[in-house]
């Protein structure tokens, strides 16, 4: 039995993990290790004291429950978030941040066991908005995807951990990923809000500018587009649209991230152009007909009659498209992100960060 | 000295308690609960026909899941238990749908519906896995060959004449429960 300080109060507190000993350090990194409780990387030794520290700045109590997976018939408590949120190598303050991404992909409309265990590997992509993501330093910027920011990369590896470690989602078991991809070590970014002509992701769903959301959604790599001659928006999306017809599972209809970044942004803004008019432009021009999609053995053979007239359209509905700025000032590109299969399999799931 | 807090689940351990078996197929009902995947509803279609015309089995009924990564919907399990006597699921070919089959399996045998589950050979850790997550480790499925997705129509139904034998024997003969030891998560 432990006491911490909460608020001024004493509250008992008694952890229920296991305890392991080793003789120190470095060892524990090792052991770690053997125990299969790493992605790979080194982790950080997860010890009651550090744990505890979590708990706090999470404001929870270790044996809450922050999700329950019924087709596994999981229950993941607020202990073993903060422990995994250890390993990972969070700051105490990120706890918010991963406690309201797990409350997400175990939301029953994320439905975890499809993402987390399909052989065609999405990884969860984080969206932070709202002030925390200013807060707590989550890059919205040049390199968002890469290296160099402690939040992004630590933030979504404890969800990886949580997801390894708690649910069972180990490679060559119930994650059968034939590929997979880098974002599954993490993959968390945040919206460039404070640049932007346009209200947030987190307003458009509904939230107030003031409160700090969280948004997963199961989703392909980024993949960058270059555009640099044209001066227009609908240039920079003539590529845009070309690029992405044929992308993600393509027939299954999905959601898509666009990451306008700088010098692209820069014309958009220029042109006047709103998010509504991004995503109609988007709708109208990545559009396949059936044809095509059975020719390349993406719906089943043979032709039809009809076929060569037959739209489908790349999503269900321009709303489907979310359109952010972020990325770099410098360089002509952009990105898009897949969602994972179709949406209806896995929906996108927001919920707001408490502190 | 220091200690580690344990960041992993404990999964309960325990074995499978299958649903009493029928003597026979004869007259009965069979459910077959195909998992959306391509070819899984023809192979199943297929399994269906022999039993009928080789087994006695009075008639089957095919059941389509949502997607093939969510386990049977309370809707087919609630109509299989009113009106088949037995189930059969699959074919899992891929790694959330072959979780997502034998998770059927094991739902149905909890409501006294003597079950057979298949999925493809290469997916046996992940259905294994699913035993596990579910304190069933010892749940018996089928495997066959992968794949099953790209196959014409004369090698689906040589796989279907195959697997058979297998079916009938785990739908009228509960395997016999192994003792397990706890088994920490994975």
């Amino acid at each position: 039995m432990l006491v911490r300080p909460t608020n001024g109060c004493r509250v008992a507190v008694e952890l229920l993990s296991y305890k392991h000993r080793v003789a120190d350090v470095g060892e524990a990194i090792d052991y770690c290790f053997r125990q299969g409780w790493s992605d790979g990387l080194p982790v950080i030794p997860p010890t009651e004291e550090r744990v505890l520290e979590m708990l706090g700045a999470g404001r929870v109590d270790p044996d809450k429950e922050i999700g329950f997976i019924a087709e596994r018939e999981i229950s993941i408590t607020a202990e073993k978030v903060a422990i995994n949120a250890v390993l990972a190598g969070c700051k105490p303050e990120y706890m918010p941040v991963v406690l309201a991404a797990i409350e997400g992909i175990t939301d029953p409309a994320w439905a975890y066991h499809g993402p987390s265990t399909t052989t065609s590997g999405p990884a969860v992509l984080i969206i932070v908005n709202g002030p925390i993501a200013r807060d707590l330093d989550i890059n919205s910027g040049e390199n968002l995807f890469g290296p160099g920011w402690r939040a992004n990369l630590t933030i979504g590896r404890a969800v990886r951990l949580v997801m390894r470690n708690v649910c069972g989602s180990l490679p060559m078991v119930l994650d059968r990923a034939t590929h997979g991809h880098p974002g599954k070590l993490s993959y968390v970014i945040a919206e460039n809000e404070l640049e932007s002509p346009w209200t947030p992701m987190h307003v458009d769903l509904g939230f107030q500018a003031e409160q700090s959301t969280v948004t997963v959604l199961a989703a392909d790599g980024p993949r960058q587009i270059f555009n640099q001659l044209s001066a227009t928006t609908e240039g920079i999306l003539t590529t845009m649209a070309d690029d992405m017809r044929i992308s993600g599972g393509v027939i299954g209809q999905t959601y898509y991230i666009v990451l306008l970044a700088g010098e692209h942004m820069e014309t958009v803004v220029r042109d006047g152009w709103s998010k509504t008019d991004v995503k109609r432009y988007l709708f109208e021009n990545t559009m396949n007909n059936y044809a095509h999609l059975r020719r390349t053995q993406r719906f089943p053979m043979p032709l039809k009659p009809g076929d060569e007239t037959r739209i489908r359209p790349l999503v269900s509905h321009e709303d489907m498209f979310f359109i952010l700025p972020a990325g770099g000032k410098a360089g002509a590109f952009s990105s898009y992100i897949p969602g994972w299969a179709k949406a209806s399999w896995s929906r996108m799931v927001t919920k707001e960060i408490k502190r | 000295m220091i200690e580690l807090l344990d960041p992993t689940r404990e999964i309960r351990s325990g074995h499978m308690s299958y649903a009493p078996r029928p003597a026979s197929l004869k007259g009965k009902r069979v459910a077959l609960v195909e998992n959306t995947k391509y070819n899984s509803d023809r192979i199943l279609e297929m399994i269906g026909e022999i039993l009928v015309e080789e087994y006695g089995v009075s008639e089957t009924k095919l059941y389509h899941k949502r997607y093939s990564s969510v386990p049977a919907h309370e809707a087919i399990i609630n109509d299989v238990r009113e009106i088949c006597d037995f189930m059969i699921a699959g074919v899992g070919d891929c790694g959330s749908c072959s979780s997502g089959s034998v998770l059927d399996g094991i739902l149905l045998e909890k409501e006294r519906i003597p079950s057979a589950s298949i999925i493809t050979h290469v997916f046996i850790n992940t259905g294994r896995a699913m035993a596990k997550q579910w304190a069933v480790p010892d749940y018996k499925f089928l495997v066959m060959q992968h794949p099953i997705a790209n196959l014409p129509e004369d090698e689906l139904r040589a796989k279907a004449r195959a697997i058979v034998p297998e079916i009938v024997d785990l739908l009228l003969k509960a395997p016999a429960s192994q003792t397990t030891r706890a088994e920490a998560a994975e």
